[in-house]
């Protein structure tokens, strides 16, 4: 694949994610609003704030990863140990979401426990409206909930892992 | 419950142009185009012909219901906005809650690469007409964008040789006549 086509595939791939996380929750309003960062943010694509919490605040942060190649399993990206480390040091909650651009599908991966580079994204949270309200639930309780004592600990991590 | 803040409408058309423009091999889009006014930029023929670009406005509405439309202000604010434009600039409206996941749009010139004879110049649409964006109707717009660049290159190089009584109206767009 050529560069042209790789920067298409991963526009498409952040364009599919811009449409999905702000897709309406059960309250029939969306729970997130997703902004666009731009070249000029190396390590992440997207600032997403969670909608509903008036002044108080919640967001995080998104890389969006694409591929055309997962062939059922594990979306295969390509996330280096420096990158890794460099979304782990975020102080605020940073997810990589894999898209599978045949099945037009996306998975959501917690990268702030994660340990060494990141060779592909699990299926195991789709980016459905059951995980956008649990992905809500839990950017928030960061914010606003959570002691400095307590490491933050995501239900998205990598089940390989654990 | 209809959900229709500015922010939301905006954010899924520009996904959604995004989806459909790069569904073909053949166009490249970016995001980032830096001329005011625009949001996209699409650039036909792919990767090895970089200079054939045009320039997106978005439009938006929640859903595919309402008809899409623009009042004579837009088309007057478009026409003192790229009064000077260089390049080829359209509007795709997308709906933001469209019955399928792969809306196909709606399309309209804003400055309208055209042909007369041997003369490729750009001509600003006085119309708010929106046409379906069918694959017919993108296969369509990427030929004329590689025809009107094909013939202005040709230009180009005559003007270069010497030769300056092909395109004396062709630099800026030129009103058209609506109808």
């Amino acid at each position: 694949m050529d560069a042209d086509s790789r920067e298409m595939l991963a526009l498409r791939g952040e364009s599919w994610f811009q449409l999905n996380i702000c897709e309406k929750g059960k309250s029939g309003r969306p729970l997130f609003r997703p902004t666009y960062l731009g070249d000029k943010w190396p390590t992440v694509d997207y600032l997403v704030e969670a909608l509903g919490e008036g002044d108080r605040g919640a967001f995080f942060f998104v890389q969006v990863k694409s591929s055309e190649n997962a062939n059922g399993g594990a979306i295969p990206v390509t996330v280096s140990d420096e990158t890794m480390l460099r979304l782990r040091a975020v102080p605020a909650p940073v997810y990589v979401i894999g898209i599978d651009d045949v099945t037009e599908s996306g998975y959501i991966l917690s990268a702030n426990g994660h340990r060494g580079p990141l060779r592909s994204v699990p299926r195991t949270f789709p980016l459905d409206i059951d995980n956008r309200e649990r992905l809500w639930r839990e950017v928030v309780d960061f914010w606003h909930e959570r002691t400095d004592l307590l490491p933050f600990t995501s239900v998205f991590q990598d089940p390989r892992t654990r | 419950m209809p959900f229709a803040e500015p922010w939301y409408l905006d954010s899924r058309a520009e996904a959604y142009a995004i989806l459909r423009l790069t569904g073909r091999a053949d166009v490249h889009v970016s995001r980032t185009p830096g001329i005011p006014g625009v949001d996209l930029l699409v650039t036909a023929g792919g990767s090895r012909s970089r200079f054939r670009h045009c320039g997106v406005v978005l439009h938006s509405r929640l859903t595919e219901a309402e008809p899409p439309q623009i009042g004579a202000e837009t088309v007057e604010r478009e026409q003192r906005q790229f009064s000077e434009a260089v390049l080829p600039i359209c509007m795709l409206a997308f709906p933001a809650e469209p019955p399928t996941d792969d809306p196909a749009g709606d399309f309209r010139w804003i400055v309208e690469p055209q042909v007369q004879g041997t003369r490729a110049f750009l001509a600003l649409n006085p119309s708010r007409e929106f046409h379906p964006l069918t694959d017919e109707r993108l296969d369509q717009l990427v030929r004329e964008l590689t025809e009107w660049y094909a013939l202005r290159s040709r230009e180009d190089q005559l003007l270069a040789a010497g030769v300056h009584d092909i395109s004396a109206s062709g630099d800026q767009p030129r009103q058209r006549r609506a109808g």
